[in-house]
């Protein structure tokens, strides 16, 4: 299931767990693959979550008394409701359960959520498994593209420090030293924040971002940097720096 | 070792009392028992860094998606793991 592109105004994931996707809305495993995108096409509580969550990922209508004490909230979808919630450190608002509104029903909606045991109502690990390897996939993609882009900034404007975001995720700062010797020098930091949500980048991604940002540096001639265009790298970086022996090439 | 600029860094509770033992126990100052730690590491791990730098490199020079998308999960189980460590505090 793919993730609500950030140009859109929503720098979270929206995700629908497996548990509520197949039983409370009748969807096939197979579903699970497909982009929340087409799930909404045919369903009206997928197409809410979408259109509501992705504009605000909280609400006003919070639901008390589940058997895990998360901040949830009520989505109205016609005669549905949703329960949602927002894991930000996760950076992700997952829909969690739904079902038919019937007011004073044994069967409503409301006691439904408040009758999910915990392993139910909360993500599980396979949950979790899609929306890391959805995350792993959009960061291979930005691997082959946007590393390349800033570098080329960089290279149009030696000494000073480009920045952006990999991903949409991970802070990049950028700066190519010439002298007057040949092949300059690049150094650049990662923010070790990965966005959104409060966890790290992944220990592995920033060897991978080093490897895109210094593609024909050998592993044994890179090296930390404690300092990136005079300044100081800050305390919630991490930077490396190598020679630019593709610079002639892609100037 | 020479003298080096040092910074500020924050460590766990539980790892202060350990870090000073072995600073006396060694005769170095804390800073320099990180330093070595943070050295050996990386000795450590030298060859698993640079497989994920060598296949990352040749990845993105091949138009690779596929190896690229394979090296980037190599942390997926971890994070899924701290996921569910966070999912296991809410009471």
């Amino acid at each position: 299931m793919q993730e609500v592109p950030t140009e859109h105004g929503s720098p979270y994931a929206l995700r629908v767990t497996a548990r509520c996707l197949t039983e409370d809305l009748g969807f096939a495993t197979d579903d699970l693959a497909r982009p929340i995108e087409q799930l909404a096409e045919t369903n009206a509580v997928v197409s809410a979550f979408l259109e509501r969550r992705a504009q605000l990922p909280i609400d006003q209508d919070r639901i008390r008394g589940l058997k895990a004490s998360i901040v949830a909230y009520s989505l109205h979808a016609g005669a549905f409701r949703g329960l949602t919630w927002h894991d930000e450190r996760n950076g992700v608002v997952w829909l969690l359960a739904a079902r038919f509104h019937r007011s004073g029903r044994r069967d409503d909606s409301y006691p439904y959520f408040r009758a999910l045991h915990r392993e139910d109502l909360l993500p599980s690990r396979e949950d979790y498994r899609r929306h890391f390897d959805a995350q792993a996939r959009t960061f291979a993609k930005a691997l082959l593209q946007e590393p390349a882009e800033l570098l080329r900034q960089a290279r149009a404007r030696p000494g000073g420090i480009c920045t952006g975001r990999v991903a949409d995720r991970i802070d990049v700062r950028v700066v190519v030293m010439e002298d007057d010797h040949p092949p300059p020098l690049v150094t650049v930091a990662f923010g070790l924040r990965l966005h959104p949500g409060t966890t790290d980048v992944p220990g592995d991604w920033l060897v991978q971002l080093a490897a895109a940002f210094l593609p024909d540096t050998p592993f044994d001639q890179l090296m930390l940097a404690d300092e990136l265009a005079g300044g100081p790298v800050r305390a919630d970086e991490v930077a490396f720096c190598g020679l630019d022996e593709s610079a002639d090439t892609d100037y | 070792m020479p003298a080096s600029k040092t910074r500020p860094v924050r460590i766990h509770d539980a790892d202060l009392g350990p870090l000073q033992l072995i600073a006396r126990l060694e005769q170095r100052s804390p800073a320099e028992v990180v330093h070595e730690a943070l050295t050996e590491y990386l000795a450590n791990h030298k060859d698993e860094l640079a497989e994920i730098f060598t296949a990352t490199q040749a990845a993105i020079a091949a138009g690779d998606l596929e190896a690229l998308g394979h090296v980037a999960a190599r942390s997926t189980e971890d994070r899924v793991d701290a996921a569910m460590r966070d999912l296991d505090a809410i009471p």
